[in-house]
């Protein structure tokens, strides 16, 4: 993904160093992040208020 | 120290105004030097000192907090008093509510002295604010004391209070308690209310204690866990008595090493001290048996990327006043932003993946001993650490053996465990299965009891 141009996409109009502070460390984190993410099934559901027992559920 | 100060009240060796009065002659004389507080409550504090006093002399007794001097981290709502999160977008927020946290401490009789300096909004490790200036490390002013409860960790390592509360979202108790020489313990997730606590991500926020011994975290949990109405988190499960009892022993306890991820690219005097306390807790009866971790590098994309969304959705609607931020901060809501809402999504199903394949490491272990931190303190206004023969930037760095416990939440403590040869702190992180905070405790009291500490900072 080109994040700098999703940046400018979102009105980010930023000085080339300023996006380079945006668009290294995501293109590093989506490098690792993506392969996990192909690996997900349908099933796979998310639990975004992190419920660590069933009793809390 | 909290319950022998408790005892000294209760004996009337001690007054709780004499305690606060010199809490505050102490603030006077070390603030300007660490940077720790950003609001000083001296006022409120003796009158409050003055109230405990004649409560204990009237009979009512409210513990071993009763009458006791802390802090709070500038996150925590305070009514009538300013709480800025570190940031000039709350510069002037003054909250008509005390977060849960801060009315159960003042229920148990805890008087709080000020609000602490962190790192801007809970977003980093340095707690170099660059609005209310940076916090410096007590045992060593050249230094970050980390963060973001980076005043936390000062003031405990000052000797200025008894305990300071502090926020972890991506290891932001351990990491200051690492680098300050301090108790820090992050319980589990829903084991203690988020309610009026500035988030920072909403799934990944937890709030502990940061004190000067293990008994005196335990302390302060058994005041401020849990349920509460007011946090749809917080767990219904019923609390404990967390305290350690005198002596206990962890003989027969499975601890894990791990095998992997958590010893690489190690400073060398961390490895020394964590191996040095693995064997300590072997030669008091625990069986240390290898472990092998799941993916610790997933887990912790995972986690940065749960973070840098819900960071920026929390952030939004001040985004567009740039220059009311730092620009490490910024950086950080700049990606956030960017990030796509599939993304989050798959991160939050990767994680719930993930937890179950970690759960089963407690078939195998009672918890996991590893470094809190793979460096000690770098100094103020470093970028990179050198690790391994490797540069790494230093926020990754410093995270790199935390930051993945809170997308598990599960709770751990950082103990410390010795110095390194320059005379700074290392970090002993305890990890266990969830709710199992009495069992962490029971373990770093163990530990504590037999040696496994530093001297006082000599500040």
């Amino acid at each position: 993904m080109d994040w700098k141009n999703v940046a400018q996409a979102h009105g980010l109009n930023l000085p080339p160093h300023e996006l380079d502070r945006i668009a290294v460390p995501l293109t590093t984190l989506a490098e690792t992040f993506r392969p996990l993410a192909q690996s997900l099934k349908p099933g796979d559901e998310p639990d975004p208020e992190l419920h660590l027992t069933e009793e809390d559920r | 120290m909290i319950q022998a100060t408790a005892e000294n009240l209760r004996a009337r060796r001690v007054s709780s105004v004499e305690l606060v009065t010199a809490t505050i002659e102490r603030i006077d004389r070390l603030n300007s030097q660490l940077g720790a507080f950003i609001t000083v409550t001296a006022e409120q504090a003796l009158e409050q000192a003055r109230a405990a006093d004649s409560d204990l002399a009237s009979g009512v007794d409210r513990g071993p907090l009763h009458g006791i001097p802390i802090a709070l981290k500038d996150l925590f709502a305070t009514r009538g008093t300013r709480t800025t999160a570190g940031s000039l977008v709350y510069k002037d927020n003054v909250p008509d509510f005390d977060a849960t946290v801060v009315e159960r401490l003042q229920a148990a009789g805890a008087i709080s002295v000020g609000k602490l300096n962190m790192h801007e909004m809970a977003y980093g490790i340095t707690s170099a604010n660059p609005h209310f200036g940076p916090v410096r490390n007590p045992w060593n002013l050249a230094h970050s004391p980390g963060g973001s409860s980076g005043g936390s960790a000062a003031v405990l390592a000052a000797n200025i209070v008894y305990m300071a509360m502090g926020t972890d979202t991506g290891g932001s108790i351990r990491i200051p308690a690492a680098f300050c020489g301090t108790v820090g313990l992050k319980p589990t997730y829903g084991r203690v209310s988020r309610h009026g606590v500035l988030p920072l991500g909403y799934s990944l926020d937890h709030m502990g204690p940061l004190t000067r011994s293990v008994r005196d975290a335990a302390v302060a949990l058994n005041a401020i866990a849990g349920c509460d109405p007011k946090d749809p988190t917080a767990s219904r499960r019923p609390v404990v008595d967390y305290v350690p009892e005198e002596g206990c022993s962890i003989r027969g306890l499975r601890v894990g090493f791990p095998e992997n991820f958590f010893f690489d690219r190690l400073d060398p005097d961390v490895e020394s001290a964590v191996r040095g306390a693995m064997a300590r807790a072997e030669s008091l009866g625990a069986s240390v048996r290898p472990v092998r971790q799941p993916d610790m590098p997933a887990l912790n994309a995972v986690a940065r990327m749960v973070l840098l969304a819900e960071a920026s959705a929390v952030a939004w609607s001040a985004l567009d006043r740039r220059e009311l931020f730092g620009p490490d901060v910024l950086a950080l809501l700049d990606q956030g932003r960017l990030v796509p809402a599939v993304d989050y999504i798959n991160a939050q199903r990767l994680r719930r993946r993930m937890r179950r394949e970690f759960d089963a490491l407690w078939n195998d272990v009672d918890c996991l001993f590893t470094p809190t931190t793979p460096n000690t303190a770098p100094k103020i206004g470093d970028t990179t650490v050198r690790l391994g023969g490797v540069d790494e930037d230093v926020r990754l760095a410093t995270t790199r053996l935390v930051r993945g416990i809170n997308a598990l939440g599960y709770p751990a403590l950082s103990l410390p465990c010795g110095l390194s040869a320059s005379g700074l702190p290392i970090g002993l992180q305890i990890i266990g299965p969830p709710f199992e905070e009495a069992r962490i405790l029971r373990i770093a009291a163990a530990l504590e009891d037999n040696g496994i500490g530093i001297p006082p900072c000599p500040l």
